[in-house]
């Protein structure tokens, strides 16, 4: 099916970047930008021709390394359209951002494309093996990616977060043994391993093992402080995929393998992670509160936002997981567009992301399209109705209040707080005067290149889409989850 | 016993002995005193020759049988092993053609020959004296080939230390082999595992097996027998490195697996969580999770790309022993000697390409701390990227064959009790310092690419090392994402099937 073509595309795409010597960078950017739109397409094109039912729609399978079992097996449901069609629309308007690197630009886009290929991967996989596969891979072009193209402390910055990740990796690994092990090494088939019935003693250790292990992708606290150093030292399209997309696949982990198999576990830990996921929500918010590095703001507010995501999924109930679908695509476009503001529009071109020097420029004025499309991303991202972030995280709230409703309360304060850091930085970023006495000249800035408007308007847009119009997605997510992969989560393992 | 049968059955060693005193008559009497160049290359190719038709003769499928006392036993396994070292040592050759300056040509392959006969014979025999013999040959050859520099001061005292570091563990090793024939009477394993009582847990047998272990963790370089290794490393010729850290291990771990499962089978004990009892698998754990630790740990700190690989080193032989240790259990028994051979050939092949490569970078700089990696992206991207698939398969990324590996390894030793998990606490261990390994590995490979480089002087690198080395580079990436080629189409899975 057409939807695998994304991983197929991006790789060979990679394979073309690291081994062809293009003459110009021309070349190279009209090249990239020719993979994202086929990515696009596929994505598009795969979506429609999905039945959209509680199907994982099988993609293709084959026997991959038969002496272990291990099958490549990619499947789709609504949840992976959904997320793939986020990593296709993120990671073109990435690349249209990154229009103005000039420092080794093949080597930039082939770890960029491998990126996005593996990441893909993990989204379409249906073998936990395979997914695992991906989901490591994943890690090494951040690396790179920030070390060599990043800003501020890259090289600091990038091995935090490799080291994180592989930290989370290797817990996951133990949890991934246990499966294979325990189930008789025989699959890895993740509609195999449903069938099997973990023990409570094994559940209630492995689960935590498995959650914590993706929940530190995915900003889980106290394990987040990878992402705002990271955030902050990575490329401006490097923060856009790890806001938007990366961190999407650690909580896509904890959805897919860590709550289907571990469902008794889940239960028992369920009260931990909601309090973590609250202490990643309020705490993350007030840092971003008090932040002067205009980055650091949107990296902790990274935190906050997919800390709605690790709630939500706690909540066990359809609308609590919707909701934490639905954030993961809103989240996704809303932190692309505001790092692509901050990071290409703003840092490339004033050199500074400190928010009081950004005050004395008054931004608004020398550059009116960054300064509009921050405040859209901005109320975006704090909730603003018409919006996705609204849909996403009202559901959440919504799906915690069935269950406790002491935690929707302290959520909603959560989202004030995000009103706050993100007005603070509105207006310290764009709309700041010039302090009395100070004669300062206006000084003119390089245009927003036609690029930068256009990936900004297809975020803006695909937000806007599907801020007015949920059911575009949830059409897809609804279904997906009453599919047989999810029944373990309803019905709480048999407690 | 029929000599007919013994000159059969060690016919491969017969060649490649035949092969070394042809080097060395050659090497001494005929091309004496033409240029290095002429004589490395025809010492080569004769080593290769015989190397070449050694693998003819183990390939025919009629070759197998035993001999009496288990002094020589062949059957397909052993087979595939001997071929796999045999290859080890035909890359370990054409390495040496393009990294040394020697002047004694000839006796440098001669040594590399002889210590592949020792290999040959280590993992084909069940014969304790014979494999004693054997060890030695392997041993000895090596600690000559490590001090082969001998105007080097840092080679000799290399060589030393390897030798007294390893006459002592043979001692040790002999000792405990004299204890085992003392308790049994008897010299062949197979012998010995019937006359051993099962379960046993005699003091003076507990002691023979600890005797065993120190020569074993000797051989791999496992914590806490590994202090020779760091030197030696960095010392000793590269090939020679190379040949200690592929071959060597190679044959030592599948040679010690067999010996404790064939002969000490009864008295493995066990090592599960809260579930001990005194044998040889207690004190197979506890090295391996101390090779693990230490040498991650240790490897953190090095500033010197060989000391880095030979601490990794160290790790590895960690990973690797969880492979011997899952061959303690029955129903682990072939999965886990099929992981550990999986596990142990791919680790050798990048091996000898980490150290290609790090011969590439010292023929040009001579010398090969992280200074020298810096910015060697612009200067060989071929070398560049063959690094990064030798680096981050020994990390354990997929899709290389170290991932693949490592995952085969650990969930077999989880599925040595499979529903109480009890074997848990060794994996969880093992795949925590992997994780940390990553940090390591990226700094040569942060050397490679994100720094500049410090001067720009020409990088060369001759055509054979590089053919070498993106021979490897392909094998450990095709192994890891095709592994099935080497269970199915090269037939590992069968031989380890029909017995060990």
């Amino acid at each position: 099916m057409i939807l695998s073509f994304t991983i197929y595309i991006s790789f060979l795409c990679a394979l073309i970047f690291a081994v062809v010597p293009f003459k110009s960078n021309k070349q190279i950017r009209a090249l990239a930008l020719l993979t994202g739109i086929m990515n696009l397409a596929a994505s598009f094109i795969g979506a429609f021709n999905h039945p959209g039912d509680d199907n994982f729609t099988e993609i293709i399978r084959v026997q991959w390394i038969k002496t272990l079992g291990i099958e490549y097996y990619l499947a789709a449901d609504g949840i992976s359209i959904v997320l793939v069609l986020l990593v296709s629309i993120a990671s073109l308007a990435g690349i249209l951002f990154s229009f103005n690197i000039e420092h080794r630009l093949r080597g930039y886009f082939a770890l960029y494309f491998l990126l996005i290929g593996s990441v893909y991967g993990v989204f379409l996989s249906a073998d936990i093996f395979l997914l695992f596969v991906f989901y490591e891979l994943a890690v090494i072009p951040k690396y790179f990616l920030i070390a060599i193209w990043g800003s501020t402390n890259r090289e600091y910055g990038a091995m935090k977060l490799v080291i994180y990740s592989f930290i989370g990796s290797a817990l996951v690994l133990i949890g991934l043994i246990v499966i294979y092990a325990y189930s008789g090494g025989a699959t890895m088939n993740l509609m195999e391993l449903i069938k099997v019935q973990f023990p409570y003693n094994i559940q209630i250790w492995v689960f935590p093992l498995v959650f914590v292990g993706f929940g530190i992708l995915a900003g889980l606290f106290p394990f987040h402080t990878w992402a705002p150093t990271g955030h902050v030292a990575a490329p401006t399209a490097a923060s856009m995929l790890l806001a938007g997309v990366i961190m999407k696949l650690g909580a896509y982990g904890c959805l897919r393998i860590a709550l289907p198999l571990f469902p008794i576990g889940a239960h028992y830990w369920q009260v931990p992670i909601i309090v973590l996921s609250l202490v990643g929500i309020i705490w993350g918010g007030a840092v971003a509160l008090t932040q002067r590095d205009f980055k650091y703001v949107i990296g902790y507010s990274s935190v906050s936002h997919m800390g709605f995501v690790l709630l939500g999924l706690m909540t066990f109930n359809v609308i609590g997981l919707a909701g934490s679908v639905f954030q993961m695509f809103s989240h996704g476009i809303i932190a692309g567009l505001l790092f692509g503001v901050v990071g290409r529009m703003v840092y490339d071109r004033t050199h500074t992301r400190d928010l009081y020097e950004l005050k004395e420029l008054t931004l608004n004025k020398a550059m009116p399209f960054a300064a509009f499309t921050f405040v859209v991303a901005g109320f975006a991202s704090m909730g603003l109705p018409g919006f996705s972030g609204f849909v996403g995280e009202l559901q959440i709230i919504i799906g915690v209040w069935k269950i406790m409703p002491l935690p929707a309360v302290l959520a909603a304060v959560g989202i004030l707080i995000s009103a706050a850091y993100m007005l603070r930085a509105m207006q310290f970023a764009f709309f700041g005067e010039h302090l009395k006495g100070t004669d300062k000249k206006e000084k003119t800035y390089e245009p927003i290149s036609i690029y930068e408007k256009v990936g900004a308007v297809i975020l803006i847009s695909s937000s806007l889409a599907v801020g007015l119009f949920p059911n575009l997605l949830l059409n897809w997510i609804i279904p997906a989850l009453q599919s047989p992969i999810f029944m373990p989560i309803w019905k709480g393992g048999g407690l | 016993m029929s000599y007919l049968k013994m000159i059969e059955l060690s016919s491969p060693e017969i060649i490649l002995t035949i092969a070394l005193f042809l080097i060395l008559t050659v090497d001494l009497f005929i091309i004496n005193n033409a240029g290095s160049r002429v004589r490395m290359l025809v010492s080569a190719s004769i080593s290769i020759i015989g190397c070449v038709l050694a693998i003819a003769f183990i390939g025919s499928p009629t070759f197998r049988g035993a001999l009496e006392g288990g002094i020589l036993v062949l059957f397909p396994l052993t087979n595939w092993v001997k071929i796999a070292l045999i290859i080890c040592a035909i890359i370990t050759i054409l390495i040496s053609v393009e990294s040394l300056n020697l002047a004694n040509i000839g006796e440098y392959y001669a040594m590399l020959l002889l210590s592949l006969i020792g290999m040959l014979f280590l993992v084909s025999s069940e014969n304790l004296l014979m494999v004693f013999i054997s060890l030695e040959l392997v041993g000895i050859s090596l600690y000559i080939l490590t001090a082969f520099y001998k105007g080097n001061r840092n080679s000799v005292e290399a060589g030393f230390k390897y030798f007294v570091f390893g006459g002592i563990t043979s001692a040790i090793f002999l000792f405990g082999l004299s204890i085992i024939y003392g308790l049994t009477g008897s010299l062949e394993l197979k012998e010995i595992v019937r006359l051993l009582p099962v379960n046993s847990q005699m003091p003076l047998l507990m002691l023979a097996l600890a005797m065993i272990v120190v020569g074993f963790g000797f051989k791999i370089a496992a914590a806490p027998f590994h202090l020779w290794a760091p030197d030696v490393y960095q010392c000793a010729p590269l090939p020679t490195t190379a040949f200690i850290a592929s071959g060597s291990k190679l044959a030592a771990f599948y040679f010690f697996s067999k010996l404790m499962v064939n002969g000490f089978e009864n008295v493995s004990g066990r090592a599960g969580w809260s579930d001990f009892s005194s044998g040889w698998l207690p004190m197979f754990s506890v090295i391996a999770i101390a090779s693990v630790v230490i040498g991650n740990v240790t490897a953190i700190v090095q500033k010197e790309v060989r000391r880095l690989l030979a601490y990794s080193a160290v790790a590895q032989a960690g990973y690797m022993l969880l492979g011997s240790i899952s061959c303690a259990n029955y129903e682990t028994r072939f999965i886990g000697m099929n992981s550990l051979i999986y596990y142990a050939i791919t680790y050798s092949l990048t091996m000898l390409g980490a150290f290609a490569c790090v011969v590439a970078v010292e023929n040009n700089f001579s010398k090969s701390s992280f200074s020298e990696f810096s910015g060697l992206y612009k200067k060989s991207p071929l070398l560049s990227f063959a690094m990064v698939v030798f680096l981050l398969s020994l990390a354990g990324i997929p899709p290389l064959s170290g991932f693949l590996g490592k995952f085969y390894l650990f969930s077999t030793t989880a599925r040595m009790d499979q529903s109480q998990l009890k074997m848990m606490w060794i994996v969880i261990v093992a795949v925590l310092m992997s994780a940390v390994s990553l940090y390591y590995y990226l700094l040569v490979l942060k050397q490679i690419f994100v720094k500049e480089p410090q001067n720009d002087k020409a990088f060369i690198v001759p055509t054979l090392l590089k053919l070498v080395i993106v021979f490897l580079a392909i094998a450990v990436v095709v192994f890891g994402i095709f592994p099935e080629l080497m269970f199915g189409y090269l037939g590992l899975n069968n031989v380890v099937k029909s017995g060990f």
